[in-house]
Order: structure tokens, then C-alpha cells, then sequence
């Protein structure tokens, strides 16, 4: 059922971050961690879709289980340097993420900026105020389970809604098959590629998933046209007619691809001729295209985030300064 | 033929990254904690920022992930700097001794939880003294 495949990691992670937040006398380290590699092989395995091994996936795999476990050493390790560091470990997956994502120059300037500066700026301000490097404060937690509660509620709410209007792996996998069976000629062929039977049994689990998907509004059309195929399939079998089932499937792909394109589905721009493994055309770099962007059609947004960074120096400067106490 | 991932393993990174930052800005007490979880939900948000722009092939989304850094980046310059005034008033990074803020109605809250002593340490170990023993002089009296 869809609801386990969310529920089940978010509790073991629940339980996890519950047991590891730290308390002046925690629960023993191992029972967490042991619950946070549930949860992580949990939601590797339930949550993630994935179609086959590559080195795409496998690359996914392992730099988001990386930002992940980092993320949760941030939050519940006592020493506050350490967590400095996870921080840093979280950019840099982060951006190994932003590299798989055909984005070379954020993942450059977000390692500099983030784990060049900002961290850099934080470990200062930890040493000079902790020079012990612990303190008492750093062993307690404020309300470690309404915390981890609220936040694995708004997890669990958010995966739903993701899950809901994203995920449909399963739904392309059966629109791939109709598409695969339109390059068949016989009925025969076509029947077995799409796994159909007497009963209408391929057209059944495909309206029960374009129930289950709820990103588009074209939903209602594509249901309908389905009901339309399952009417006169039987009578296109009978005739023997596999250019009226060609057809007719060939309508089907192309309505849900319509459904499909709200969700980011690989698939669909696949079909469409789209290749996702080349840039889109005219450019062959990130930088010069992000350049041209920035400096043609944002560029009130970058005089401002100059301005911003103009001001928020100075405010910086004048904040933290020390006068003389006669002045203040 | 083995396919690019979709948009959603994305996006799920993305909700867990965030969901994190939530749990340890709401849980944790040391201010450059609370603000390192807070850097972490931004974390989160470039993701899926970075998600969008890929699926949809232009760069609408970089653009914008670059403007949250620069934003990001000074608001870390004036966190920071709000954070050693707060030190510099009580001495300590920890954000419960601000108490006073709070809302009216509510109470506040204090640690009863008392922590677990340090080890006792060991005792050094005594050795015996090394090389000849001195001699030493008898008391005589000259009373």
C-alpha cells in the first residue's frame, strides 16, 4: 500500500533522531545509529525510483545517503565543531547532487561560498566563544520528541505530496509498454507486450494508477480515454485489427504524456525526442548561458543582491563592533 | 536503456534535507548549531531549485539558487554578528538563557536533568624515586 512506502522509513527515522538528540544521560549511541541505518535502507529501497543500475543512480545513491547521515550528525552531535563540519560535508554532497544535475559552476561556487566562507566564519566565532569546546548546554536538548515529532509530521506530509504528484514510475513504466507495443504488428504481439488479457487487465492497473496520480488536470480526459479503449478493445480483437489498436494506443501515449509532463518524467521527454544526456541547444558550457542570464534578464536582481551585500557588510561590522564605553 | 533519474529522488533529498534543518533548529540549544540547521533548510531548497531547473532545461532555477546564496551569505555575516553581541552580554552561546523573550503565558523552561558527574580522575601513580638515596643528616642537638 503507498502509504507504508512513506510511513515506515519516516517512523524508523523518527525513532532514530528521537533516541540520538542529545540528553544529559542518552540512550546508548548504538541503538540510534542502528535505527538510522534502517531508516536510510528503508527509504533507499521503498522511496527511491529507480529504473535499472547506472552510474547515474549509483552516484545519487551515494551522495545523498552522504548528505543525509551527514544532516543527522549535524543535529545531534554534542560538540558543536563537529556539527561545523558535518555542515561541511552536507555542502559538499550537496553538491555533488548539483553536478548530477548539469550544474558544474553552482557546484563551485556553492563548495567556495558555503564551505570556503561561511563555515569558515562560523568555526571562528565557536572558538573564540567555547574555547573549552563543550558546554553544558550542548548535552541537553529543548523537547527532543515534540521536535522530532513535528518534524517528521511535516516529512510524512511532504513525501505524501511528492509521492502523489511526482512519482510515477509505475504509471511509465505501463505507458512505456503501450508505446513499445506500438512497433508490434500483430494482435498477438501487441496484446503480450502490453500484458493485456481477456479481462482488459493492462487497461484496469493503468486507470487504477492515473487515479493515484493527481498532478494534472488532464487526468479526467486521459481517464476518459481510457474507458473509450477498454470498450473497444474486445471488438479490435475480434477483427483481428492491429492498425485500430496501433492507433488507438497511439492516442493514449500521446494524452498521457500530456498527464506526464507536470511530473518530470525522464520518459516522457524520451519519447518526445528530448535527450536529456545533451545540453539544450545553443549552449555547451553553464557558465557563459548563467552569465548571459544573469546579466541580461535578472539584472535589477543583481544590482540589489549587491546593494544587499553592501549593507548587510556594514550592518555586520557595525553590529559586532566594540566602541568605546563612553560612546555606546 | 537505462534513463536519467526523474525529477523525485530529488525532491525527496531535497524534503529530508529541510525536515532536518526543522528538527535541529527547533531541538537544539548552542546558537551556531541552530543557525547551521537553519544553512542546511536552504540546503534543502537549492536542491530541489536545482531539480527544477534540469527537468525543464533552462536556468531560471541556478539564477535563483545563486540569489539565495548571495542572501544566505549575508544573512550568516549578520547572524554572526548578532550572535557575539549576545555572547558578549552573557557569556555563553546558549540560547535558554534568553528566556525573558518568551511569550508571556508561557513558562520557562529549566533544566532539572542534572549532568552526569565527570570520571574521577586517576590518581597519578606513585613511583619509586630514581638514583641513590641522599644521605641524610641525623638531627644532633647543640642545645
Amino acid at each position: 500500500m503507498n502509504f507504508w512506502v512513506i510511513l515506515l522509513p519516516v517512523l524508523v527515522g523518527l525513532l532514530a533522531v528521537y533516541l540520538l538528540l542529545p540528553r544529559p544521560r542518552g540512550y546508548p549511541v548504538l541503538w540510534g545509529a542502528t535505527a538510522a541505518a534502517l531508516a536510510l535502507v528503508l527509504a533507499g529501497w521503498l522511496l527511491i525510483e529507480r529504473t535499472g543500475v547506472s552510474v547515474e543512480i549509483v552516484l545519487f545513491y551515494l551522495f545523498s545517503f552522504i548528505a543525509v547521515v551527514a544532516g543527522g550528525l549535524l543535529i545531534t552531535q554534542r560538540h558543536p565543531a563537529r556539527a561545523a563540519l558535518s555542515f561541511a560535508l552536507v555542502v559538499l554532497s550537496t553538491c555533488g547532487l548539483f553536478l548530477l544535475r548539469a550544474a558544474p559552476f553552482l557546484m563551485a561556487a556553492t563548495i567556495i561560498i558555503y564551505a570556503g566562507a561561511i563555515i569558515v566564519t562560523f568555526l571562528f566565532v565557536l572558538m573564540l566563544a567555547q574555547q573549552s569546546g563543550f558546554s553544558d548546554a550542548d548535552h541537553r536538548s529543548r523537547e527532543p520528541l515534540l521536535s522530532a515529532l513535528a518534524g517528521f509530521v511535516l516529512l510524512a506530509a511532504l513525501l505524501y505530496v511528492l509521492s502523489r504528484t511526482y512519482a510515477t514510475g509505475d504509471l511509465d513504466a505501463l505507458i512505456e509498454r503501450a508505446w513499445q507495443a506500438q512497433g508490434k504488428t500483430t494482435v498477438a504481439e501487441i496484446e503480450q507486450t502490453l500484458g493485456n488479457n481477456d479481462k482488459n487487465a493492462y487497461f484496469n492497473r493503468l486507470q487504477e494508477e492515473v487515479r493515484k496520480a493527481r498532478g494534472s488536470p488532464d487526468r479526467a480526459a486521459l481517464n476518459k480515454q481510457i474507458e473509450d479503449i477498454k470498450e473497444n478493445w474486445p471488438d479490435y480483437r475480434e477483427e483481428n485489427n492491429p492498425t485500430r489498436m496501433r492507433e488507438a494506443l497511439a492516442g493514449l501515449v500521446r494524452q498521457s504524456d500530456k498527464v506526464l509532463e507536470a511530473t518530470g518524467s525522464v520518459a516522457v521527454a524520451r519519447r518526445a525526442g528530448v535527450d536529456y544526456a545533451t545540453p539544450p541547444p545553443g549552449t555547451t558550457e553553464n557558465v557563459a548561458p548563467l552569465g548571459q542570464a544573469l546579466f541580461t534578464d535578472y539584472l535589477l536582481a543583481v544590482e540589489l543582491g549587491g546593494t544587499l551585500l553592501l549593507v548587510a557588510t556594514i550592518g555586520a561590522i557595525a553590529i559586532a563592533s566594540r566602541r568605546l564605553e563612553g560612546l555606546r | 536503456m537505462t534513463e536519467l533519474s526523474g525529477l523525485y529522488n530529488y525532491l525527496v533529498v531535497g524534503a529530508i534535507l529541510f525536515v532536518l534543518g526543522t528538527i535541529g533548529f527547533l531541538a537544539r540549544r548552542n546558537l551556531i548549531i541552530l543557525f547551521l540547521s537553519a544553512e542546511m533548510m536552504l540546503q534543502g531548497v537549492t536542491l530541489n531549485l536545482v531539480a527544477f531547473s534540469f527537468r525543464y532545461r533552462n536556468l531560471h532555477g541556478q539564477v535563483f539558487t545563486l540569489f539565495i546564496i548571495t542572501v544566505a551569505a549575508c544573512e550568516a555575516a549578520i547572524a554572526l554578528a548578532l550572535i557575539l553581541m549576545l555572547y558578549r552580554s552573557k557569556r555563553s552561546l546558549d540560547v535558554s538563557l534568553w528566556q525573558e523573550l518568551r511569550e508571556p503565558g508561557l513558562e520557562a523552561t529549566t533544566d532539572e536533568e542534572p549532568l552526569p558527574l565527570p570520571p574521577p580522575e586517576e590518581p597519578l601513580p606513585k613511583l619509586p624515586p630514581s638514583g641513590v638515596e641522599p644521605p641524610h643528616r641525623t638531627e644532633t642537638s647543640h642545645v
